[in-house]
């Protein structure tokens, strides 16, 4: 018995499955309504059309005023090449990562985004594109299969996903309004006319597909038993796939009783539609929803393994738009003002003018403003008020790569803002304390000012090893901070201790070591940084070096991402990834106790340029009675010390209220007075960090804060050696 | 608008000094030798008149040996659009009395010129002599320390730093003024290291003394010996390592056993 009533209800199942069909019945509106609406219809799209053709030309229009691939190339070979260039990278092993980045930044979360952001913007994306989907599915039924496509489980299939897809699309728009305009958010205080017009349009696009959706379900109902293309159909329950249209049809049944009704409703909500679809595509190339392409585009063509520490600009600057690279245009053109890089940027947080995501619109816009559909503004300079882009905003990066790291269409703004540097110091528009700076490099090879014979003064007892030619040997660079700088050479004297205790085999190059060159091409001086590079280069091979250790993170940088284009490449760690080694494999063994609670920051340099979070924290962790506590901002969301990109040598101005240092002060301040749990009473309470800009920087904005009571500013190489222990293991056992 | 403005080279300040020298330019390594840099805010000063004005020249001269080619190139780079150097090999002449005659001559052979500007004295020795000894050689007006320049029709009308103050001063041109390390040229412009290296690839014409045609041959003082001061015998005590309390008595006893009279302290 229990057989035959599955066996029914598979065949009635069935039947219903197979037999499912969208209805043919209903004559389209444009065809209700006459010739002259369904020419209005035509003549609006083809109008649509033009404007988003036109708004496209004027977009490329700036891009192809940036350079091309390689100089004196003409248009078309580089359009070859780009079209190269994309199928290149469509096909290649990057493929996975580009896909990664496009479906990553949309849809998956991204570890930048904002849990609800992220939501939000899958809803919108998945909900559009599957309702785009689902509509093209039925204009290729009707047009190109004549009805026939559509056809029993297929048919099912895109009534469910057209309405997921439309609840998707609803919600993530009211939720997105809720985000911009009810609830309370500080970075959202921007979202203005745009967002609202772009929101209510795809508001409006979901609520009418429903009611277009519905209406013509109720006229299906209405008019039982029905004929759909020679086929009568008694009922047409599998219409209740579309669970939001056929309720909704139901309940529209109520109101609505005569077919005049009917139609007259379906061709509001049919024409409005159409309208909105149409509109938004007018507004598509003017407005953020330009990312959709651009971004896209930005994926496919940008170049994905270029090293993040790596800056590219021309060595001739950028002042003007025809400077900047074609992907460079089109990163910006790819911007969709999503504030990320605007949040994480510290420099924007401490109240300076600059705001990575206004940096990259001023130069879109300014491209639009010279490059209009028909005037051409050739060669104009753009660096000052005229655009935004003033000395002001420039000089505040601290290059601390936060806001590429958060950029979710992989735009380079450091790069440009780098570049845009290299013009100021071509024109010699430099703040003064820069120049010294600089000058101070070209003369004596390092960045404080002093004379080369000076540079090994910290050393008060022992002697440096030196390292001679063709000496295969690890080579220190302890660097210009080091050197110099008088808090830091309390460093350079621990780490001197360290090596000596642990009978390290290494060697120095003395008095005559010579900066390193990174924060010189991070303030656009790029020959200087050549000049240091290839000398650096030289010096090292000649010494036939096997290895090099560097002190600060800056120097690890370049000479890890940026020699090898010189044509130096070697084997550099940062001097916390050597500690850890050498404690590893027992050179380095810890005797006293310190019993102290310590945070760390998170140098920019040694971690989100060159991912090393890890070394420094196992360190902390072997140190003995050391308890670790961990600040909000850490990993790739730490934030910066504010001595990056030269700003160590630019007097902060005077409209900064509480500076990048002095925030990240407060912040471990917070950390570091947590109430403990347990009774333990550290000793001491100490934020680490493991390079000496941000030691300097984080040590002098301890005392502005007064907080020197509370805890204090110590390098990692310091606690190392402190837990060594004065007297070296070795010699004990020697002696 | 044609500007002369001189350059020195001087000692590097980083560079080890050496109490024998009698030209502290004339060195045998490049790089203990710069650019005055009080020279600089001339330079500064020389390149923004031009910028205003739209037109002009600006001529770097120097007097200097083959290592003052440095200084002479780096003015090229700052923006100067001539240079001359003169020779002054083996440091010949050395006296500030000396120069001045010989960059008088300078300015005389290259003829056209509206202003002749200085910086306001040197890094080494510091005498801020130059700018108005060439102006009496050449009997022309003189500004010293001008902090600010405008112009008047055939008139240059300038603030100068005095004691206290600023005093405007009305110039007729050809006018020679030493410009002051603040105001308006405070900060020379920085010259990039690319504009260095293009600088060094030009030619700078190289003028000799003799051709200037200046008639005392022999300078006009002479350094006879120099001689270093006699050796101290007392020796300096440093009272640093202790309570602030005790150190002040430390010192206040030590003082009073050199016979020093202290007053009330006992």
């Amino acid at each position: 018995m229990g057989e035959i009533m599955i066996d029914i209800t598979l065949t009635l199942l069935q039947d219903w499955i197979w037999d499912a069909r969208r209805e043919a019945y209903w004559p389209s509106s444009i065809e209700l309504y006459g010739k002259q609406i369904g020419f209005l219809v035509y003549l609006c799209a083809a109008i649509a059309v033009i404007v988003l053709l036109i708004g496209l030309y004027r977009n490329m229009r700036v891009w192809f005023r940036g350079k091309y691939d390689q100089e004196e190339q003409n248009f078309t070979s580089f359009i070859f090449g780009l079209i190269k260039r994309g199928f290149k990278n469509f096909f290649s092993r990057s493929f996975p990562k580009r896909l990664y980045y496009g479906i990553g930044s949309g849809i998956l979360k991204r570890k930048t985004m904002q849990k609800s952001s992220f939501i939000v913007h899958t809803m919108i994306m998945v909900g559009f594109l599957g309702s785009a989907i689902a509509t093209l599915t039925l204009t290729i039924h009707e047009y190109v299969f004549h009805y026939k496509l559509l056809v029993g489980p297929l048919y099912l299939l895109l009534n469910v996903g057209a309405d997921i897809s439309g609840v998707l699309l609803l919600c993530g728009v009211v939720m997105a309004f809720t985000r911009r305009f009810l609830r309370e958010k500080p970075y959202y205080e921007r979202a203005g006319v745009e967002d609202l017009v772009l929101l209510l349009l795809l508001l409006w696009i979901s609520l009418s597909g429903f009611f277009i959706e519905a209406t013509r379900i109720l006229y299906g109902l209405n008019h039982l038993p029905l004929d759909i293309h020679e086929i009568l159909y008694t009922n047409i329950d599998f219409e209740m796939t579309s669970f939001i249209g056929f309720p909704l049809a139901l309940i529209l049944g109520f109101f609505i009783t005569n077919d005049n009704m009917i139609f007259t409703i379906h061709a509001f909500f049919y024409l409005s539609h159409l309208m909105c679809i149409l509109i938004l595509a007018i507004i598509l190339t003017f407005s953020k929803f330009f990312h959709v392409l651009a971004g896209v585009g930005n994926i496919i063509l940008t170049d994905i393994d270029k090293t993040k520490g790596q800056v590219k600009f021309h060595p001739d600057g950028i002042s003007k738009i025809e400077d900047f690279t074609f992907y460079q245009l089109l990163e910006a053109s790819a911007c969709m003002k999503c504030h990320f890089c605007h949040n994480y940027c510290p420099a924007q947080d401490s109240g300076e003018p600059l705001s990575p995501l206004k940096v990259i619109q001023d130069v879109k816009n300014w491209g639009k403003q010279q490059y209009g559909l028909t005037q051409s503004n050739k060669d104009v300079n753009m660096l000052g008020e005229q655009s935004g882009l003033t000395e002001d905003v420039l000089w505040a990066c601290v290059t601390c790569y936060a806001c590429t790291n958060a950029c979710p269409h992989l735009i380079g703004h450091v790069d440009m803002i780098v570049g845009m540097r290299a013009s100021l110091i071509e024109e010699g528009n430099v703040p003064s304390t820069f120049t010294t700076m600089l000058e101070s490099v070209y003369q004596y090879g390092n960045v404080w000012n002093q004379p080369k014979r000076d540079r090994t003064n910290w050393l008060k007892e022992g002697k440096l090893p030196k390292i001679k030619k063709s000496d295969s040997k690890l080579l220190w660079l302890p660097g210009d901070t080091l050197a110099y700088d008088p808090r830091n050479q309390k460093v350079a004297r621990a780490t001197y201790e360290i090596f000596s205790k642990s009978e390290l085999d290494y060697g120095t190059f003395g008095d005559s070591e010579k900066n390193d060159g990174n924060e010189m091409r991070r303030l656009g001086e790029e020959a200087l940084f050549q000049m240091l590079a290839e000398d650096n280069i030289k010096m090292y091979q000649k010494r036939d070096v096997k290895r090099i250790v560097t002190s600060s993170p800056h120097a690890f940088n370049t000479i890890k991402n940026e020699y090898p284009q010189y044509g130096g490449e070697f084997d550099v760690v940062h001097i916390t990834t050597l500690l850890l080694e050498m404690i590893e494999d027992g050179r380095i063994k810890f005797n006293s106790d310190l019993n102290y609670e310590v945070t760390y920051h998170d140098p920019c340099y040694l971690g989100r340029y060159n991912d090393e979070y890890e070394s420094p924290r196992k360190i902390i962790e072997k140190l003995p009675g050391v308890t670790f506590r961990e600040m909000p901002n850490h990993g790739q969301f730490s934030y910066c010390c504010g001595g990056g990109g030269g700003n160590m040598f630019r007097e902060t101005p005077e409209w900064v209220e509480t500076r990048i240092s002095e925030k990240r002060v407060l912040e471990a301040k917070d950390t570091l007075t947590l109430p403990i749990q347990d009774d333990h009473k550290p000793l001491k309470k100490i934020l680490v960090t493991a390079c000496p800009f941000c030691t300097s920087m984080l040590t002098d904005a301890l005392k502005t804060q007064q907080l020197e009571e509370e805890f204090e500013v110590m390098d990692l190489v310091e606690l190392v050696n402190e837990a060594m222990g004065t007297s070296p293991p070795s010699d004990e056992s020697s002696s | 608008m044609n500007i002369l403005v001189f350059v020195k080279a001087t000692i590097d300040r980083n560079a080890p000094l050496d109490p024998d020298e009698t030209f502290p330019g004339d060195r045998d390594d490049k790089s203990d030798v710069m650019t005055n840099n009080y020279d600089k805010n001339a330079i500064e000063a020389a390149l923004r008149i031009i910028e205003e004005k739209g037109e002009g020249k600006v001529t770097a001269v120097c007097l200097g040996s083959d290592m003052a080619d440095k200084v002479v190139k780096e003015a090229i780079a700052m923006g100067c659009h001539e240079a001359i150097r003169i020779e002054n090999s083996k440091a010949e002449v050395t006296h500030f009395y000396s120069v001045a005659k010989i960059l008088a001559a300078a300015a005389k052979k290259v003829g056209e010129f509206d202003l002749l500007l200085f910086g306001m004295q040197s890094y080494d020795y510091g005498t801020a002599t130059m700018a108005p000894m060439v102006s009496e050689f050449l009997d022309l007006p003189l500004a010293c320390w001008v902090e600010k320049i405008a112009f008047n029709d055939g008139k240059v009308i300038v603030d100068k730093v005095i004691e206290g103050g600023i005093r405007k001063v009305e110039v007729k041109m050809p006018a020679v003024l030493s410009i002051a390390s603040s105001g308006d040229f405070e900060e020379p412009r920085y010259t990039s290291v690319r504009r260095i290296m293009k600088a060094s690839k030009t030619a700078v014409p190289v003028w000799e003394i003799a051709d200037l045609g200046i008639e005392e041959k022999k300078p006009s003082v002479e350094f006879d010996d120099i001689e270093e001061p006699p050796a101290r015998t007392e020796k300096c005590v440093i009272f640093d390592d202790g309570d602030a309390s005790e150190l002040v008595g430390e010192l206040l006893g030590a003082l009073k056993e050199k016979g020093l009279n202290i007053g009330a302290y006992k």
